[in-house]
C-alpha cells in the first residue's frame, strides 16, 4: 500500500478522531471546571455570609474579638480567618498553619476574591466588611480550601488521561487490524490478478495450439498414408526412407499430442486400483522405449496401498516424473516410497542426480519451461495439473549435485 | 481518692486525649499565634548566634527553635523563629555567623523575625514559601528540610 494512502486511509482520521475528542473533551472539561469552580466559589461565598453573620452577631453582643474567632474556627474548610478593624488593621487572627496569614498590603485593596497556590494546594481568600447595627465596621478575611475541587480536577484530568490513553490504544489496534486486512485484501486481489491474466495467456495459447495442432494433423494423416502407399506400392529400394519418414511423421504427430493433452481441461474417470500397479505401469511404459541401465530402480511400499484415481492419468503423471528423474541421473538410483499418512498417501519420488539451482526450482512446474536442450516443458507442468486434479498437491526439494524429491500428496487411499 | 479528684482526673483525661488526637490528625482547630508571617515586613538580616533556644511558640505543637542573632551592622538583638525543632536537622551553635530573611516584628522593645530563608555555612535552608506557608506542614518538602549549597 503506497505511503500516502496510508495517511489519507488511516492516520488522518484517527489523527483527526483523537483531534476531535480531545478538543470536545478539553471544551467540557473547561466548562465543567468553571461551572464547578462558580459553585464551590458560591458555595464558598455562602459560607462566608453566615460566618460574617455570626461573627457579626457576636460583635454586636459584645464579646471579645479573639473569642468569637474560636468560635468560628470549626469549619474544616477554613484555613485562616482574620478580624480586621474599619482601617483593615489586623485585631485578631487564627490559621491552621504556624505563622501563616497571606494578606499582604496589596491584598487588603481587594474587593474580589482572589486565589493563591500554596503547598497545601489552592487557597480561595475573601476580604469583606462587617457592618454593625451600632454603625462601627470590621472586615473579615478568611481562606478557603480549594483542595476538594482540586482533587475532583485531578480525578477529571486522571479519567481523561485515562479515556485518551484508551482511545488512543484501541485506534491503533483498530488501525493495525484493518490495516492489515486491507493489505491481506490488496495481496489476494493482486493474486487473483496475476492468476487471471495468466489463465488468460494460458487460454490464448491453449486456442492457439489447437488451432496449429489441428492445422497439422490434417497434412500430417496424409503424409503418413502417403508414406504407407509408398511402402505398399513404392519401389523396393524406397522402402527404408518410406519406413524412416513414417517414424518421423509419427513423432511429429505424438508431440502434438502431447502438446493437445496437456492443454485440454482434464476430466477424471476415477476407479480404485493398487497404487503399486500404477508405479510399475509408469516404469513399464519408460523401459519399453529404454533405460538407462546405470540407474537403479526401487519401489518401497510400507504395505500395499489401494488408492482411488484416473489410472491412465495418474500413470502419466508417474511417467513423467520418473522420466525426468532418470534424465537428471547419469549414474545412481531413483526411489519411489508410498506410505499412506491419515486420510492422505504419500509417494516420494527421489534421485540421486544433478539436482536443480533455486531459480530452477521456482519454475519447474511452468509449462515450456525446460533445463533440458531437448525438452518440450510439458512433462512436469502436466504432471502437476493431474496431480492437483486429484486434490493432491507435488512439491520439490533439490541440491545441486545431490539430487531430486518430488514429493506427491494424493486424498484417500487405503491398505489392503 | 476524692470525687473532685476523680472529676479532675477525668477532665485532664480528655482534654489530653484531645490534645494528642489533634495533633496525629494534622487537622487541629486554628492555632493562635502571636504574630503572623508579614510579607510586608520582610527583610534580611545578618549575624551572629548569640543563644540557640526551644520554645514553645504555638499551642499544641512542637516547641520551635529559636535562635537569638546579633545583626553585625547594628548590634541590634533579634529573636529569630526558625521551624519546630524537629524539622531543622542542622546544628546551630553559639558565635556562628548566619544570614535571615524573614518577617519581622517588634514587641515589648524586643524585636523578633520568622525565618523563611536561613544561610548557615554555605548553606541555604528554605523554611517557609515566599508567603510564609510552612515547608513543615505540606506541599513538596513535608517533613525534610530543602537545603541548597554544600553538602547537598
Amino acid at each position: 500500500m503506497r505511503r500516502t494512502n496510508i495517511f489519507l486511509f488511516f492516520l488522518l482520521p484517527f489523527a483527526g478522531i483523537v483531534v476531535i475528542f480531545s478538543l470536545f473533551s478539553w471544551l467540557n472539561r473547561a466548562d465543567i471546571k468553571r461551572k464547578t469552580t462558580d459553585l464551590i466559589r458560591e458555595q464558598l461565598k455562602a459560607t462566608a455570609a453566615i460566618l460574617r453573620v455570626n461573627i457579626s452577631h457576636f460583635l454586636e453582643e459584645r464579646y471579645p474579638p479573639e473569642k468569637i474567632l474560636d468560635f468560628s474556627t470549626g469549619e474544616e474548610d477554613i484555613y485562616y480567618l482574620a478580624l480586621l478593624d474599619s482601617r483593615k488593621n489586623i485585631l485578631v487572627w487564627r490559621s491552621r498553619y504556624e505563622g501563616y496569614l497571606p494578606l499582604s498590603k496589596e491584598d487588603v485593596s481587594r474587593t474580589e476574591p482572589w486565589t493563591i497556590i500554596s503547598p497545601a494546594g489552592r487557597i480561595l481568600n475573601v476580604l469583606e466588611p462587617l457592618s454593625l447595627k451600632t454603625g462601627e465596621g470590621y472586615f473579615l478575611y478568611a481562606g478557603y480550601s480549594l483542595s476538594r475541587l482540586d482533587e475532583m480536577l485531578a480525578r477529571s484530568d486522571r479519567n481523561f488521561l485515562l479515556i485518551f490513553g484508551f482511545l488512543v490504544a484501541a485506534g491503533i489496534l483498530f488501525f493495525f487490524g484493518v490495516f492489515g486486512l486491507q493489505k491481506n485484501y490488496l495481496a489476494k486481489t493482486r493474486e487473483a490478478e496475476e492468476e487471471r491474466k495468466e489463465k488468460e495467456r494460458f487460454r490464448e495459447i491453449s486456442a492457439f495450439t489447437s488451432a496449429v495442432a489441428h492445422e497439422i494433423k490434417n497434412p500430417l494423416n496424409s503424409l503418413s498414408l502417403l508414406c504407407e502407399l509408398i511402402l505398399r506400392k513404392g519401389p523396393p529400394e524406397a522402402k527404408t526412407e518410406a519406413i524412416q519418414a513414417k517414424a518421423e511423421v509419427s513423432k511429429i504427430s505424438e508431440i502434438i499430442d502431447r502438446f493437445s493433452s496437456a492443454l485440454k481441461p482434464l476430466r477424471l474417470k476415477k476407479e480404485e486400483f493398487p497404487l503399486q500397479e500404477a508405479i510399475l505401469s509408469a516404469w513399464n511404459s519408460l523401459a519399453a522405449a529404454g533405460l538407462n541401465p546405470a540407474v537403479d530402480f526401487r519401489y518401497i511400499e510400507s504395505r500395499p496401498i489401494r488408492i482411488s484415481a484416473d489410472r491412465e492419468l495418474l500413470i502419466r503423471a508417474l511417467a513423467n516424473l520418473l522420466q525426468n528423474a532418470y534424465e537428471a541421473t547419469d549414474k545412481g538410483t531413483v526411489v519411489i516410497e508410498a506410505e499412506k499418512i491419515r486420510k492422505k498417501v504419500l509417494i516420494r519420488l527421489t534421485d540421486t542426480g544433478k539436482g536443480m539451482e533455486k531459480d530452477q526450482l521456482d519454475h519447474i512446474f511452468d509449462a515450456f519451461f525446460s533445463t533440458k536442450d531437448r525438452g518440450m516443458g510439458i512433462g512436469l507442468y502436466l504432471a502437476k495439473k493431474i496431480i492437483e486434479a486429484h486434490n493432491g498437491r507435488i512439491d520439490v526439494q533439490s541440491e545441486p549435485g545431490r539430487g531430486t524429491t518430488f514429493i506427491i500428496q494424493l486424498p484417500g487411499g487405503r491398505h489392503e | 481518692m476524692t470525687r473532685p479528684k476523680i472529676y479532675a482526673a477525668l477532665l485532664f483525661l480528655v482534654v489530653g486525649t484531645g490534645i494528642i488526637l489533634g495533633q496525629q490528625s494534622g487537622q487541629p482547630s486554628l492555632l493562635k499565634p502571636a504574630y503572623f508571617y508579614n510579607v510586608d515586613t520582610e527583610r534580611r538580616v545578618e549575624g551572629v548566634i548569640r543563644e540557640v533556644l526551644f520554645e514553645a511558640r504555638y499551642e499544641n505543637r512542637a516547641p520551635f527553635l529559636i535562635v537569638v542573632l546579633e545583626e553585625k551592622s547594628t548590634g541590634q538583638l533579634y529573636k529569630v523563629e526558625i521551624s519546630p525543632a524537629w524539622f531543622f536537622e542542622h546544628d546551630l551553635h553559639q558565635g556562628e555567623h548566619i544570614k535571615i530573611i524573614g518577617s519581622f516584628y517588634a514587641k515589648e522593645d524586643e524585636y523578633f523575625l520568622i525565618a523563611r530563608e536561613l544561610q548557615v555555612g554555605g548553606e541555604t535552608f528554605r523554611l517557609r514559601d515566599s508567603r510564609g506557608f510552612p515547608n513543615w506542614r505540606g506541599g513538596p518538602t513535608k517533613g525534610k528540610m530543602q537545603r541548597r549549597g554544600r553538602g547537598m
